[in-house]
């Protein structure tokens, strides 16, 4: 039986174009992963990220984990997809597919 | 995990698979790979790392292998952006 709040998990990930689950916020950052991935996606167009705090909320964590098999974060999803970590939004950016992905085109 | 093992696990994923490995740290767990295989095709960049984390899982979750770090092309993909791949 799937954890109760992969459903949370997924709503929130819908909810906006860009939405990365983190440590800290895209203002507040509390890892270099998690800050360096809410860099690149502003550097690739990203106008509003919305940033969940993985360290706030510890059973939306284990939810997500649970929901893309992942096993870091931060996590970033665009158009309510799963895109993947750090490393892949930046290789993605250096290959100039994250660019497209944000912008839609 | 010895390097050649590596590339014979991942060059299981599909038979022209082009694997290059390099051991980051000399300690034969800490890999960068390159991997250019046609099972990518259409594939998201993080499904075609899952693909690779599946093979090796029992690697890493034994922390045989302890950290991997990878880059993924098609062969279309890896040709637009690099030199022609040596035969091996």
């Amino acid at each position: 039986m799937s954890h109760p709040l992969v459903p949370e998990v997924k709503k929130y990930a819908e909810s906006n174009d860009v939405v990365i689950y983190m440590k800290g916020s895209p203002e507040f950052p509390m890892c270099g992963f998690s800050a360096k991935a809410v860099s690149v996606l502003k550097a690739a167009g990203a106008k509003s990220i919305s940033g969940f705090d993985v360290l706030s909320d510890d059973d939306m964590w284990t939810a997500l984990e649970e929901l893309t098999e992942w096993p870091t974060v931060p996590q970033i999803f665009i158009k309510g997809k799963f895109i993947g970590g750090c490393d892949i939004v930046t290789e993605m950016y250096e290959r100039g597919e994250l660019q497209s992905l944000i912008s839609g085109s | 995990m010895t390097p050649e093992q590596l590339k014979t696990k991942i060059k299981g994923l599909h038979p022209e698979t082009h694997v290059e490995v390099t051991d980051l740290t000399g300690t034969q767990d800490h890999y960068q790979v390159l991997v250019v295989s046609p099972v990518f095709q259409g594939k998201l960049m993080v499904e075609q790392h899952k693909m690779i984390m599946g093979i090796l899982k029992s690697e890493i979750d034994s922390e045989e292998v302890h950290a991997l770090s990878m880059k993924t092309y098609t062969p279309e993909q890896y040709k637009k952006t690099n030199p022609p791949l040596g035969k091996e």
